[in-house]
């Protein structure tokens, strides 16, 4: 709670505000609902034509006594952020999806909602036992311009990551 | 370390060769580029780790003053000179010259050539945008005034007048309601988001729009207003490709406008991976430069600090350690020269110490010899020191020479004056031969001298030293004090023997004719005559019986009887003597020691050596007023003691000298002979005699037998 306290007093921070799954069907869908505040340095960059990249992360685990937890299922979806001069216009680009709108913080609400988001399907599961559900998004370093990259070793404005959000999910109802 | 430095230095030379490609390349390698960042500082961090300990180390040696450390610093810091001053000024003048050419590749003109030709790409694509409005309004304003389902039909028919591309009838929920399309590639047109469609609802929307794979589009929002008040409101779209030849030149000055502004945003960043790369180029390069340093240095002055140890183990005294080989280099050949000058060292040490111990061996061996000389042995040097002396010397001296070594010989006769004319003669054969250059020159002598053990006949040779051995002189001497006694005492006891035998013959023949002569012609001759010739024959015989009893006593002498030696009392033997001399005018007194031992000796003897003592006093007493004659015995845990005093004259001066030589006498009639049987008899018991006169007139014989040793 203190650490989400300090980490919203920053100019630039990701919060998980809140994380659900669903069920559909056979599928379970991710909802979430962040925070992010870019910050001077990466909204300028930004501006400046530099495309930049969030990555989230989703992870169920079934915990394991005097072991690390186990994997039971893995999603990972990139959302890209980037500015075309010649449209004036923010490009979010999600899994070949592409929005476009004229303000950045428009183009941000693609980022900070998270809709049935397929992360797992009931068979990964099994009845009875318990899982710990988890997710992370983080700004993704590795895909920005090198110089960018070098200079952000160093440098705090670059360091977007949220806390692991993680919660325990109802227990998933198989049906017989 | 040697292979450490060369490893690492060429582990430092491949990152850096791989730092400077990762640098020249883009975002792909941004990963790769850190990885190498990171490598690169940790091996410049183990460099810097392995540098300080050497500096350490080097430190320590200095401080403990190790051979061939300050050398080591010394070449040391000169190679690290050598590497860093060249490396420093290149680095300063990368650094520069970069930043300059980084700066170069931003400038004014540029900037605002591509802002032109962006602003000009927008406003010619806004122009074709605002056609398109044109055309969406009068389309949508024709689809208003249709009823219902007939919009649909003529959606087509307006789309193919118009010339568009998609035109696209939707519902506020972003249903599709109709389409209608030129492009077949496309099953479904490309929807507008429910944000758009919602503000499309008042008024239109027109954007320019890059749709992936499809390039930039022209997409108009417009609401239809139907004249039904119960029908929803519904959206037309219009997408338009904006023209391939403008597109394509619009996204190409997008594209470099979009990577300038990327490059002039990052602009300090690049500067920092040159530099940074730099720095650690440098880096690397000094510390692999310094570490080398230390490898060559250590390797130069190893032979250095090897001789260094050489030379150290030489001066204590170790010529056994060989130095290890070193190469073909002039060091190397010093270092076989120092080898070969150790084994020379050694070898000439190792003769010394030879000739040394085989100076010790003719040392002990010629001290030994002179140890065991009954001869006194004096060195003199040159100057007239007493250099060396030996036993027998002392021993014969009778006094402990020792604190006259090495001080002026003449010393001694300053503290011992019996001496002077022992040391006098030397002294002058010394001076005399000294300075004459005849170095054989040799001197014999036989000197009397009255030590404390009486007097002594010494007989004396003193030879000059060779030359070469410090020229000083050897006295060598003998008591001869005993031989010579021996020598007199043999020859006496020879021509007491021959004269006994050759006198004693003739004397009985004279004896008889004298009586004969007597008894013939006592008759024959008148009264007066015969009385006469009985005075003349009396007086004949008389003397002969004399000279008979003098030959006996010369042939006693001369006798060299075989003692018989038994236990003896000497007490009971003084008594039995004492016997005859009890009518004797002198008066005798007796002393005996009471419990007295017996003695080992022969009765014989020693009953004449006390009648031979007895004679001697009642003759030394001859015609002295009340004479008187004094026999003491005493005896201790070794000897006997037998003091015969009178109150005679005492012995003549000369008598003193040589007492017991034969016709050495005071009396007018005697043989002299007495007192040298005595000696003799002493002699024979192992006995001393002392003769000497009393402090208040008369003689006193002191002779000393020792007693017998009990088994």
């Amino acid at each position: 709670m203190l650490t989400c306290l300090l980490a919203s007093a920053t100019t630039h921070h990701i919060i998980i505000k809140n994380a659900d799954l669903k069920a559909s069907g056979n599928h379970y869908l991710l909802n979430a609902d962040l925070e992010i505040a870019l910050g001077e340095e990466v909204e300028m960059a930004i501006n400046k034509g530099v495309p930049v990249e969030f990555v989230y992360e989703f992870e169920l685990l079934r915990p394991r006594v005097l072991w690390f937890d186990a994997v039971v299922a893995s999603a990972k979806t990139r959302i890209k952020v980037s500015y075309h001069a010649l449209s004036r216009q923010y490009l979010v680009t999600q899994d070949g999806r592409q929005t476009s709108h004229d303000i950045l913080s428009e183009a941000m609400i693609e980022l900070v909602q998270l809709y049935d988001w397929h992360v797992f399907d009931q068979s990964d599961t099994e009845r009875g036992e318990k899982y710990v559900a988890e997710l992370t998004v983080n700004l993704d370093k590795t895909k920005l311009p090198k110089a960018i990259q070098v200079d952000a070793i160093g440098s705090v404005n670059w360091n977007l990551v949220s806390e692991p959000y993680t919660w325990l999910p109802k227990d998933f109802n198989h049906k017989p | 370390m040697k292979y450490i430095v060369f490893v690492s230095a060429t582990l430092g030379l491949i990152l850096l060769y791989l730092l400077s490609l990762a640098s020249e390349n883009t975002a792909s390698s941004a990963d790769y580029y850190k990885i190498l960042l990171y490598l690169n500082i940790a091996f410049a961090t183990i460099l810097l780790v392995l540098i300080t300990v050497q500096i350490s180390s080097l430190y320590k040696n200095i401080k403990n003053h190790v051979v061939g450390s300050r050398l080591n610093l010394r070449m040391v810091s000169a190679f690290a000179m050598m590497a860093i001053i060249p490396g420093l000024i290149v680095y300063l003048v990368s650094v520069n010259f970069l930043t300059r050419s980084i700066e170069s590749w931003f400038n004014v003109k540029v900037e605002a050539a591509l802002d032109g030709g962006l602003s000009l790409g927008q406003r010619a694509l806004d122009t074709l945008l605002s056609d398109l409005e044109n055309q969406a309004d009068s389309m949508a304003s024709s689809l208003a005034l249709q009823p219902g389902l007939s919009q649909y039909r003529m959606l087509n028919d307006l789309r193919e007048r118009t010339g568009i591309q998609d035109a696209t009838i939707l519902s506020i929920n972003g249903r599709i309601l109709a389409v209608s399309s030129a492009d077949a590639s496309s099953f479904l047109p490309e929807l507008p988001t429910i944000a758009q469609l919602r503000q499309a609802k008042y008024q239109m929307v027109g954007k320019v729009e890059p749709i992936p794979d499809k390039g930039l589009y022209l997409r108009i929002l417009v609401p239809i207003n139907t004249q039904e008040l119960t029908g929803e409101t519904l959206i037309l779209q219009l997408l338009q490709p904006v023209p391939k030849s403008l597109s394509n030149t619009a996204e190409a000055v997008q594209d470099v406008y979009r990577d300038y502004q990327e490059l002039s945003y990052s602009r300090d960043s690049i500067h920092d991976v040159f530099k940074l790369t730099l720095t650690l180029v440098l880096m690397l390069a000094m510390l692999s430069a310094l570490a080398i340093a230390f490898v060559l240095s250590r390797r130069l002055s190893r032979p250095l600090t090897v001789l260094a140890e050489g030379t150290r183990t030489i001066a204590d005294g170790n010529y056994s350690k060989m130095l290890p080989e070193y190469g073909n280099d002039e060091l190397g050949v010093l270092v076989k020269s120092f080898n070969s000058m150790t084994r020379q060292l050694g070898d000439a040490n190792k003769a010394t110490e030879r000739n040394r111990q085989r100076l010790e061996a003719a040392r002990g061996y010629l001290e030994t010899i002179l140890a065991h000389l009954s001869s006194g042995v004096l060195a003199i040097s040159r100057g007239g020191e007493l250099r060396t002396f030996n036993l027998a010397a002392m021993d014969i001296l009778g006094f402990n020479l020792a604190p006259y070594e090495n001080q002026r010989f003449a010393k001694i006769a300053l503290e011992h004056h019996f001496l002077a004319e022992f040391v006098k003669v030397i002294q002058t054969h010394f001076e005399v031969t000294l300075h004459d250059d005849q170095s054989s020159a040799e001197m014999s002598r036989q000197l009397e001298v009255m030590g404390p053990q009486g007097k002594q006949l010494i007989s004396v040779r003193a030879t000059r030293l060779p030359e070469n051995a410090n020229s000083g002189f050897v006295v060598v001497f003998d008591d001869v004090t005993t031989m010579a006694q021996a020598q007199r005492d043999a020859a006496w006891g020879e021509v007491a023997r021959r004269l006994a035998h050759e006198i004693k013959n003739p004397l009985t023949p004279i004896q008889l004719s004298a009586e004969r002569m007597q008894h013939k012609l006592a008759d024959k001759l008148s009264l007066e005559d015969a009385n006469l010739l009985t005075r003349a024959t009396s007086t004949i015989v008389n003397q002969v019986d004399a000279m008979k009893a003098m030959v006996n006593e010369f042939s006693e002498y001369a006798r060299a009887p075989s003692a018989n030696m038994t236990k003896i009392n000497l007490n009971q033997l003084i008594t039995d003597v004492s016997g005859l001399y009890e009518n004797s005018q002198a008066i005798i007194t007796y002393e005996l020691a009471e419990k007295m031992p017996d003695l080992l000796g022969d009765a014989t003897m020693l009953r004449q050596l006390l009648h031979n003592l007895m004679q001697n006093a009642q003759d030394a007493l001859d015609g002295q007023q009340s004479p008187a004659i004094r026999v003491k015995t005493t005896w201790d845990d070794t000897s006997i003691h037998l003091e015969v005093r009178d109150n005679g004259q005492g012995f003549a001066e000369h008598v003193l000298v040589n007492p017991y030589e034969p016709y050495v006498t005071t009396k007018p009639q005697g043989t002299g002979l007495g007192l040298a049987i005595v000696k003799k008899m002493v002699d024979e018991h192992q006995g001393q005699i002392v003769i000497e006169n009393n402090i208040d007139g008369g003689a006193c014989i002191r002779i000393q037998l020792p007693l017998v040793k009990e088994a």
